[in-house]
């Protein structure tokens, strides 16, 4: 498998590719922001994007309507990955087609959980 | 400022060190009022602005030490960078402010800022005062949240 990790703080990124290693998943990039994810979107074959919404520059909900707009994308698995998870934020996430939601704060195994849920292991 | 503003910030911070540090906090004495004004402030000082039905700042202090302490929890390691310290002390309060965030509304979070002096002041200009939280971790020490907050 081939991961986007997209999460402006770099030891978020950290904690989350030792998730990833621990599930045999090592094939993963990184970007810090919206734009930067996109970017790399463009050039690689992913198959799935780990988002987080609060980033400068371009923040995950904006990088998951331009995912979701590009019919290349349109499929891609994208699991948004947030702190602010009121009801509200959370359907406005799923209506713009996110995959899977996870809240921040979480421990490791509910990275684990939510990934395995996402691929129906 | 409503007292109910408050109780979120706590809960917030208490699952956070939990679930990403297995690590619990505890109150630390009586809620303080700080007014508008200049404060003095030490340490690792992260700031974080709110907009949206309210609108304000949630402030979280502590030692160096005791961040140093905190962040290798966060990362699962004995060797962290200065790096590392700013940025998981960041993060850590940017996850703090938004699981408290949504038990206030519909509430957007400003990227947080981190910084570290030591006769660092902080400048109020908020109309709401500062409502200072004092919290600990048992064993590696204390930490302040404070919260200025106004519905909108
Ligand atoms: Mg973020």
């Amino acid at each position: 498998m081939k991961v986007l990790l997209t999460d402006d703080s770099s030891t978020m990124r950290k904690i989350q590719k030792r998730v990833l290693a621990s599930m045999g998943i090592e094939d993963v990039l990184e970007a810090s922001n919206g734009k930067e994810a996109l970017d790399l979107i463009g050039q690689h074959k992913f198959d799935f994007v780990l988002l987080d919404v609060n980033m400068p520059e371009m923040n995950g909900m904006e990088t998951l309507k331009a995912i979701r707009s590009n019919p290349d994308t349109v499929k891609l698995p994208v699991i948004m990955c947030t702190s602010v998870a009121d009801k509200g934020q959370v359907m406005e996430a799923i209506k713009a087609g996110a995959t899977n939601y996870l809240v921040k704060p979480f421990q490791p195994a509910d990275l684990q959980k939510k990934i395995e849920a996402t691929f129906g292991k | 400022m409503k007292i109910e503003y408050i109780n979120p910030f706590i809960q917030a911070a208490e699952d956070t060190f939990k679930a990403m540090c297995s690590v619990d906090v505890e109150r630390d004495g009586e809620l303080t009022v700080r007014k508008a004004g200049l404060s003095p402030a030490y340490g690792l000082i992260g700031v974080i602005g709110l907009s949206g039905s309210v609108k304000g700042a949630v402030l979280m202090t502590m030692d160096v030490g005791t961040g140093r302490k905190v962040i290798m929890k966060f990362l699962g390691e004995t060797m962290i960078t200065e790096a590392d310290l700013f940025d998981g002390f960041g993060e850590l309060l940017n996850i703090i402010s938004g699981a408290a965030a949504a038990k206030l509304g519909k509430v957007h979070l400003a990227i947080p800022a981190v910084m570290t002096g030591e006769n660092q002041k902080i400048h109020s200009v908020q109309c709401s005062p500062w409502v200072i939280i004092p919290m600990r971790f048992p064993e590696w020490g204390k930490f302040n949240l404070e919260v200025a907050m106004e519905e909108v």
